[in-house]
């Protein structure tokens, strides 16, 4: 539901038309085994739209056989990601990646290897894609929030290590019982 | 202030779970079952659409009888709740397993070991592919545990350990910054959507 208000919202305000230029598939469970049968045949995966149509009926699904004749995936994943390389990889089908930061360093490896061939992560990611496009919004204006959290967090670690190394040189148990060398 | 009834849910929710970081108190309990109970209750929603749409509508409206075979083992699945009928719920799982491995293993062994294998055979002509190809023969003698190191390996899984460690660190700074992109995202609800403060 979140995913179709968020789809309409978009796209709608976009001036897409629904059916001809984008559309909504619905949920597909089953983790990596319908990920694979939907790269493999998009249609017979998802027979209906989220509305209850029949895919095949939309123009914009006319002639999508299987995931090559699609022009890029795009995916957003707050969780694990090689799935989508592992069943789109070998068809052939150009992968995108936007990814929450926690997953940024371990998809790095995608990107060099040249298995994806764009990758967005978190809102450094979203920030350098609104500057890429020209349109600074949200992202870009949080990012001076973010470096303030970093530079407290920062001053944070200076903090606590140069207290620690306080209280060991004049022999004071650290709070909390940290550890002793 | 906002006039949306949403908006106000959301902001006193999220105040309400944030209320953990004074001390535990009944609101965040209240915040923690709705969150579990919300969780549940959109999986069991949304496995009733999946059984409708792909199962129910297409053998009764369609005529796909085939689809029984999927609805059966779906069923069995249950059966580990009666002890009886225990030993059913081991055949659909067996076939949930047994087809996932599979169709993981088909693209992991291409995707994820010749073509990450491939990408570290690189001509050693920038600084940057020399870091990959010594870090990566760096690392992977630090996990050489079959035999007895001798000076020489010991230096160079040493080495590797620090690349490792630098690479944890990196992910651990990744993990931070990831927990403060959410921090502000909440921050920009609370101030901006809520209390119209941010702009």
């Amino acid at each position: 539901m979140i995913a179709d208000d968020t789809l309409n919202r978009i796209y709608g305000g976009a001036g897409k038309v629904y059916g001809e230029d984008y559309c909504h598939l619905g949920y597909l469970a089953g983790g990596e085994t319908a990920q694979g049968a939907f790269i493999r045949d998009p249609l017979k995966a998802c027979p209906q739209d989220f509305y209850g149509t029949p895919s095949s009926s939309l123009p914009i699904c006319k002639g999508l056989s299987n995931g090559k004749d699609v022009q890029a995936l795009i995916y957003f994943t707050t969780g694990y990601t090689a799935e989508w390389i592992r069943q789109a990889g070998p068809l052939g089908v150009p992968i995108i990646a936007g990814v929450i930061t926690v997953l940024g360093p371990a998809q790095e490896a995608f990107v060099q290897s040249g298995q994806l061939k764009g990758l967005l992560v978190g809102m450094r990611g979203g920030a350098e894609y609104e500057i890429i496009m020209d349109e600074p919004g949200s992202a870009a204006a949080a990012m001076d929030a973010q470096s303030l959290g970093h530079l407290l967090f920062i001053l944070f670690i200076i903090f606590g290590n140069a207290s620690y190394f306080i209280q060991k040189k004049y022999g004071k148990k650290p709070v909390g019982g940290g550890a002793q060398s | 202030m906002s006039t949306d009834v949403g908006v106000w849910v959301s902001a006193l929710l999220t105040i309400a779970a944030y209320s953990f970081l004074w001390k535990e108190n009944r609101f965040f309990r209240a915040v923690e079952h709705l969150f579990v109970g919300l969780g549940a209750g959109y999986g069991i929603a949304m496995g009733y659409s999946n059984i409708v749409s792909k199962a129910w509508n297409p053998i009764t409206k369609e005529g796909k009888l085939y689809l029984l075979i999927p609805v059966i083992m779906g069923v069995m699945l249950f059966g580990r709740f009666v002890k009886s009928l225990r030993w059913t719920s081991r055949f659909p799982l067996a076939f949930i397993v047994g087809t996932g491995a599979a169709i993981a293993l088909r693209g992991a062994v291409e995707q994820q070991f010749v073509k990450q294998i491939q990408a570290t055979m690189m001509p050693l002509t920038s600084v940057g592919n020399l870091i990959i190809v010594v870090g990566t023969l760096c690392v992977m003698s630090y996990f050489f545990f079959t035999f007895p190191k001798n000076k020489a390996l010991s230096s160079v899984s040493t080495v590797g350990r620090w690349i490792l460690m630098v690479t944890f660190g990196a992910a651990f700074g990744n993990g931070v910054m990831g927990r403060i992109s959410l921090s502000i995202g909440v921050l920009q609800t609370l101030f901006g959507e809520w209390i119209h403060l941010i702009k």
